[in-house]
């Protein structure tokens, strides 16, 4: 419909800001043209005493409130909504694969396991709280850093490498 | 958790300005819609799916000055209440027919002028629009007032999109040539 003139200005489009214009003063004259004739409207009498109705005003409330429900979800910026949605595709994709693919699985255990010829090593995580105590008399050159709940050191057998 | 702390925190102004808006200027809103009804009950119904309909524009009201916020609020009761009558067939002269666009399949491509009124006179443009035919007049205050889409207008007026094109440029052209007129009967 517009077409783009260069005008050969850097900054400025002559024609745009023209046709712009054309159109904000037929807004303004729209407006003041609703403005005086709502002015010069003869007000009859029963006008003067109606009152806004109250059936009106509650379904304005309920609409608001609607209305505002809804924009609570348009206001969670966009960055957020696009991370959820990754870590939903990502989450469910995951637990797909690993449904349908032994491969998958594989992998996924190899993060927790360290399998080698002799043993399998399960990795627990230490507790930087907990102080290690060394028995008396203990004589071996090592000692383990960390020993889970519930478990208790029995013996350990050193091979020479 | 969030979501109840965010609502908690919410403003709730945006809530009681459609209240408020609806308070301020009730009288004048069923009074234009009364004009062009002629009935109370219907008045009342214009007005109340109005200011639903405005419930959804509460950031764009927001940002006006109170003179443009009350021609707004007038004009949108109108549009409401001409797409009423028109609903129901009455009033043929709110109507659009064929014949005021088919012809342009045949004539030449009439073009659209973009800055038809860059020199108008502000107030000669406003006495222009006030003597305006409603129907026409309604068209534009669709278009540059209430910011509706082209498909938007069509399926309000029940014609084509390329129809509300050639409706829009031709009702600007007579817009422009009711300007001249009131100019020349200003000069006599």
């Amino acid at each position: 419909m517009r077409k783009k003139i260069d005008s050969g200005s850097s900054a400025f489009n002559l024609h745009e800001l023209q046709c712009q214009l054309s159109d904000t003063k037929l807004k303004i004259a729209l407006l003041q043209a609703a403005r005086l004739e709502d002015e010069a409207e003869e007000q009859p009498d029963a006008m003067a005493l109606a009152e806004p109705n109250e059936n009106t005003l509650a379904a304005i409330r309920r609409e608001s409130r609607r209305m505002e429900k809804l924009s609570l979800l348009h206001r969670m910026p966009p960055v957020l909504r696009a991370a959820a949605a990754i870590l939903l595709i990502s989450f469910l994709t995951l637990s797909t694969a690993m449904a349908v693919s032994p491969a998958v699985r594989v992998a996924v255990m190899k993060l927790l396991y360290t399998v080698t010829p002799q043993h399998t090593e399960i990795r627990l995580v230490q507790d930087e709280d907990s102080a290690v105590e060394v028995p008396e008399g203990w004589q071996g050159a090592y000692y383990p850093a960390y020993i889970p709940e519930g478990y208790t050191f029995n013996s350990f057998q050193a091979q020479n490498q | 958790m969030f979501f109840l702390i965010f609502a908690a925190l919410d403003d709730t102004s945006e809530r009681s300005f459609i209240e408020q808006l609806y308070n301020t200027h009730y009288r004048a809103m069923y009074r234009t819609a009364l004009g062009i009804l002629r009935h109370p009950e219907d008045a009342e119904d214009v007005v109340q799916s109005t200011c639903l309909a405005l419930c959804k524009k509460t950031s764009l009201l927001a940002g006006m000055d109170c003179n443009a916020l009350h021609s707004y609020v007038v004009i949108s009761i109108r549009n409401t209440a001409i797409n009423l009558m028109r609903s129901r067939d009455r009033r043929a002269e709110l109507l659009w027919g064929e014949e005021d666009y088919l012809d342009s399949l045949v004539k030449p491509c009439e073009t659209w002028e973009d800055d038809l009124f860059v020199s108008a006179d502000e107030g000669v443009l406003t006495q222009a629009i006030m003597r305006m035919p409603l129907r026409e007049r309604h068209l534009i205050e669709m278009k540059y007032i209430l910011n509706e889409k082209t498909q938007e207008i069509a399926k309000e007026l029940g014609i084509k999109p390329d129809s509300v094109r050639v409706l829009l440029m031709r009702t600007r052209r007579r817009l422009h040539d009711l300007m001249e007129e009131i100019a020349h009967e200003k000069e006599d």
